[in-house]
């Protein structure tokens, strides 16, 4: 299915590694092994009995499926010659749907990892074991806090862990060094706030003819909040309360000025200034990455992958990385990611943990997380040196690195997926088509939210 | 007189230009895109000739491309095994359904009909809703069979009503002369009224072929597994991997519609009696 | 989609005779039955579970159901998108199926007077029908695109615009756009008819009509449409149902966009079941649109039973 929930096309990118990673990550693969194995694992022949897993791959994308499959057929079952241990990887929109019905009819499998906006649905169905930082033997601090939102009951800030964040990711800013210089701007400084790039969108329209802002405003579409919600975070908006450190996710903020700010920034660019694609309204990323790639567009927020897929497609455009814009309130993008769980009445909770203390260890960590288009959900994989060797590969890795902490989480409620791909894409059209001013549309779109949540 | 004639119909010759320009130029750009390298389609001027030619599309068809999420071969392969074993099963089950529905009366016959004919008229999305619960339910998603099955709900009804045409069509006089000879039910069936139905059941079954192989609906919801893609969410990937590669695609989309072209125009006038005998045959 | 064959057709009365003689009156049954049971599975069941889906709470993090009574419904016909989906549904198969007839009787007539160069023409004139929606969608993708595609590359050329138009993205334009795609996959199917509608009117009605002289263009139109009314009409019901039930295109080339523009009730349906993820909604807007096709159902069988047999 495509564009179900968060879809998750939007937030990993699979084509980026390409024949050089290829080659570095089976470099890596032959040392991995030996290295991975020298981790001491306490009371390995006390695992036993038997543990099932569930993965999801975004096959085929060769470096992360030699990744995971290394680790769930190689790696994990050689630390525990007791464990009768068996995994199931599936592709990714098929996670969903079939755990869904596992863990409804039985307590198999014991692991499990999903999407991060899938994790609230069976935690808050009481299907996830709590897990501490005591049984878990990784301190919880390693994680970023938003990535731990998503694993607490009702997506609270404080309170018990039903799960643990293997994986995150972030967008960031991409810019045509080019289209700069031949605007009179800066190519080694991009725009820092979103009105910056509101006004480096319009110089470069007015004076090179060539598009500011790659937009996407397409409606049922994932891909269009993802841009959306971080101009209006940047300026204090919210959906609910997410920004908050102890999210409720029951008081609607939508409709606030914040939301209002950030559709003014999107109108005044789109209809005043003329000084983003027109074809806006239909645009998904694609759309904007095939404009970027042929330099008529200057700016677009994406996935680390596209700038890999940039390099390879035309490694002759100077491509620059920058943070996504911050506003007036803050800075903030997207965080997205996968969470592991452990099934509540697994009986087997011993290997279930020291499986997913084997997923979290540095260099798994690294590798896996890495191997999925995404980083490392681990402070101390992200510092380690196999995230140092596979950095290499990716351009401006340090950049999404910094970006992690201002991840902000996408609405961690049931009606997520209609307010996320419906509702919100619906208000950005309503301003950019002038149906509606900014107040007026993001006034309808919070009444929507209220009804939609109350009923 | 002729002359005159010729020059009066001038005006319909031209407007018959313009149609088969309507109808062509898509395909005319088609196969020129699909003939250029993926760069070099972004450009001010729509180029009618391929410049610069290149095979390398049609060449990347030939096997996976893992990096890029393609696998046209594999993707063929679903395809065509979907849909042969659903003109097959459906033949299979449509052809003595239109007989006995053509021949015989009993109770509850025109209910039965149209009944079935009721219910093809709704939207295939209303089926797929509760179909894909069931799929889910019986672990069936990502496998033939879901879609197989799931084909059955407009290849079914379809069959039944152009089959009954065509056995309508058939003189019931051999048959009648074949039971007062002592033979059963089923013999006559199959011995003497099938032979000269096959043209019609070539004709259902190339229909069948069509609308199957080009069906996206079904198989976008059943399908997640790359591995398991048909045809035509193969092209949906070249959309779904980052910035789209129109010549991939255009290249694709002309390979997919080889087949289907050559079948119906090998067996054009099966194809147009089964459209044109379903509906006119009173 | 589905070709209809005229009710209570086919079976001359001798044979009815013969089976009143041997009294075979279960005879029929063996015969349909693995296609009513196949029916029943793949359709009825479906459509019963719709409707009983219909009546019941889904929530998205869960398969447990409970009944909600008319709570679905009253959402659904209280939804504005779901109205308008079924306006712009309206226009789209209305606009749709008459400009098929148009395009089809024209390319039909027109083929028609060809000799030679006939099987060449008709096969190219259907190769739109043929590929299939997908591949439609698709080609009709770029044509349309803003600063590469076709059209903008002729309009820009014959200087008729500065700017590129995304036809896709205006809220006037997408929707007689995604029409054009869909005329252009569909009236070939309205010219195959045609044309086998043109081929059973009788050679003497047209050459007496030519030789008392009245004009190629009218006469033939009044002397060979009376035949042709049969197949217009069975035709014109085909792709009535067909085109209602659209979902491809609109699907691949907008999403149902802009704001709703190109949203018709297929895309409407498939939208809240896996978008939103509320099945429930979803099923009943589903027997909401049943209920108004068996409407339509009637009302053309009804229409089509009160024409007198035999008529030609």
């Amino acid at each position: 299915m495509a564009d179900a929930a968060y879809s998750r096309r939007q937030t990993l990118r699979t084509a980026g590694l390409g024949a050089a990673g290829l080659v570095m990550a089976s470099a890596l693969r032959r040392g991995a092994l030996a290295a991975g194995s020298q981790d001491p694992m306490p009371g390995a022949a006390a695992v036993a009995g038997r543990l099932e897993a569930w993965d999801w791959s975004d096959a085929p994308y060769v470096p992360g499926e030699e990744a995971q499959a290394d680790f769930y057929t190689k790696y994990f079952p050689s630390l525990y010659k007791n464990l009768k241990f068996s995994s199931t990887i599936l592709g990714y929109t098929d996670m969903l749907p079939k755990l869904t019905v596992a863990w409804r009819a039985s307590n198999r499998p014991d692991v499990a990892r999903v999407a991060i906006a899938w994790s609230p649905q069976f935690v808050g169905a009481d299907q996830c074991a709590e897990i501490t930082e005591q049984e878990l033997g990784i301190p919880f601090d390693q994680f970023l806090p938003g990535a731990l939102l998503s694993v607490r009951r009702d997506g609270a800030g404080t309170g018990p862990l039903y799960g643990l964040p293997t994986n995150n990711e972030v967008m960031f800013l991409l810019y045509n060094k080019a289209i700069f210089s031949s605007a009179g701007l800066d190519p080694e400084k991009p725009p820092a706030t979103w009105e910056d790039l509101a006004a480096y969108s319009k110089t470069i329209h007015d004076k090179t003819g060539n598009y500011g802002y790659g937009l996407c405003a397409a409606q049922n579409n994932g891909n269009t909040p993802f841009r959306f919600m971080p101009a209006a975070w940047a300026y204090g908006g919210q959906i609910f309360d997410e920004l908050s450190p102890h999210p409720t996710w029951r008081t609607i903020g939508l409709g606030d000025q914040g939301t209002v700010a950030a559709l003014a920034l999107y109108n005044r660019m789109f209809n005043i200034d003329k000084s983003v694609q027109p074809s806006a309204l239909s645009d998904n990323e694609s759309n904007v990455e095939t404009l970027f790639l042929d330099g008529k567009v200057a700016m677009c927020i994406d996935h680390p992958s596209f700038a890999q897929q940039v390099r390879q497609l035309k490694p002759d455009l100077p491509v620059g990385g920058a943070m996504v814009p911050s506003g007036p309130v803050r800075r903030a993008v997207v965080l997205g990611g996968s969470n592991i769980h452990i099934r509540a009445t697994s009986t087997n909770k011993a290997a279930a943990l020291a499986l997913i203390r084997a997923y979290l260890s540095p260099y798994w960590n690294a590798r896996l997380g890495t191997g999925a288009g995404s980083e490392a959900s681990t402070a101390a994989a992200r510092r380690s040196h196999e995230q140092g060797l596979l950095s290499k590969e990716i351009p401006f890795n340090d950049i999404v690195f910094k970006m992690l902490p201002y991840g902000v989480n996408v609405p961690l409620v049931a009606e997520g997926a209609q307010i996320w791909n419906a509702i919100v894409p619906q208000m950005i059209q309503e301003v950019l088509s002038g149906r509606s001013t900014p107040k007026d549309a993001a006034s309808a779109a919070a009444g929507q939210v209220r009804e939609l949540m109350a009923g | 007189m002729s002359g005159r004639r010729w020059i009066r119909a001038i005006p319909a010759k031209i407007a018959l230009a313009f149609y088969l320009l309507f109808a062509l130029v898509p395909f005319a750009w088609m196969a020129t895109a699909s003939l250029e390298p993926q760069t070099a389609l972004y450009r001010r001027h729509v180029s009618y000739l391929p410049n610069p030619f290149t095979l390398a599309n049609y060449a990347a068809l030939l096997r996976a491309n893992p990096i890029a999420g393609t696998d046209f071969p594999r993707y063929f392969l679903n395809s065509l095994i979907v849909v042969c074993c659903t003109v097959v099963l459906s033949l299979l089950i449509a052809v003595p359904a239109a007989y006995g529905f053509s021949r015989y009366r009993f109770i509850g016959k025109s209910t039965l009909l149209y009944g079935i004919l009721l219910q093809s008229l709704f939207p295939l999305v209303n089926f797929l809703i509760p179909l894909y619960i069931v799929m889910q339910e019986l672990g069936l998603l990502d496998t033939y069979p879901s879609l197989i099955i799931a084909y059955l709900t407009f290849s079914m009804p379809l069959n039944i009503w152009i089959l009954k045409s065509f056995f309508d069509g058939i003189p019931v006089d051999m048959e009648m002369s074949a039971r007062l000879d002592g033979a059963g039910s089923f013999r006559a069936f199959v011995e003497i009224a099938i032979p000269p139905a096959v043209p019609g059941i070539v004709a259902t079954a190339i229909f069948t072929f069509i609308l199957a192989w080009d069906e996206y609906l079904y198989a976008l919801t059943m399908i997640s597994n790359s591995a398991m893609r048909t045809l035509p969410l193969g092209i949906f990937a070249y959309f779904s991997e980052g910035v789209p590669n129109w010549s991939g695609l255009t290249a694709t989309a002309i390979a997919m519609s080889i087949p289907v072209i050559v079948v119906f125009l090998v067996l054009q006038k099966y194809f147009i009696a089964a459209l044109s005998k379903g509906a006119l045959k009173y | 989609m589905t070709t209809l064959a005229e009710p209570g057709s086919g079976t001359p009365a001798a044979f009815g005779s013969l089976r009143l003689r041997w009294g075979e009156r279960l005879a029929g049954y063996p015969y349909v039955l693995p296609a009513v049971l196949v029916v029943t599975a793949v359709m009825s069941y479906p459509f019963v579970y719709s409707i009983y889906l219909s009546f019941r709470a889904t929530p998205s993090y869960t398969t447990r159901t409970h009944f909600n009574g008319l709570a679905n419904y009253h959402a659904v016909l209280h939804d504005p998108i779901f109205l308008h989906s079924l306006l712009t549904t309206v226009i789209w198969t209305a606009g749709s199926t008459i400009a098929d007839l148009l395009l089809g009787m024209g390319a039909a007539l027109l083929v028609d007077r060809l000799r030679w160069f006939r099987g060449p023409a008709r096969a190219a004139l259907m190769l739109p029908y043929i590929v299939g929606y997908v591949v439609a969608s698709y080609a009709w993708l770029w044509l349309y695109q803003a600063e590469y595609g076709l059209l903008n590359d002729l309009l820009a050329s014959s200087h008729l615009i500065s700017r590129p138009i995304s036809f896709l993205s205006s809220l006037t334009w997408a929707l007689p756009a995604v029409m054009l795609v869909n005329i252009w996959k569909t009236a070939p199917f309205a010219m195959i008819m045609f044309l086998a509608g043109l081929q059973a009117v009788p050679e003497q009605t047209v050459l007496a009509a030519g030789l008392d002289g009245a004009s190629p263009a009218r006469a033939f139109l009044e002397v060979k449409l009376p035949y042709l009314r049969r197949v217009i009409v069975i035709t014109s019901i085909v792709l009535t149902f067909q085109n209602f039930n659209t979902f491809t295109i609109p699907y691949i080339m907008t999403s149902g966009g802009p704001l709703n523009r190109t949203e018709i009730v297929s895309n409407y349906i498939y939208d809240v079941a896996f978008t939103n993820l509320n099945f429930g909604r979803a099923a009943a807007a589903s027997v909401v649109v049943m209920i108004i096709l068996m409407l339509f159902a009637i009302a053309y069988a009804g229409s089509l039973s009160r024409r007198p047999p035999g008529v030609v």
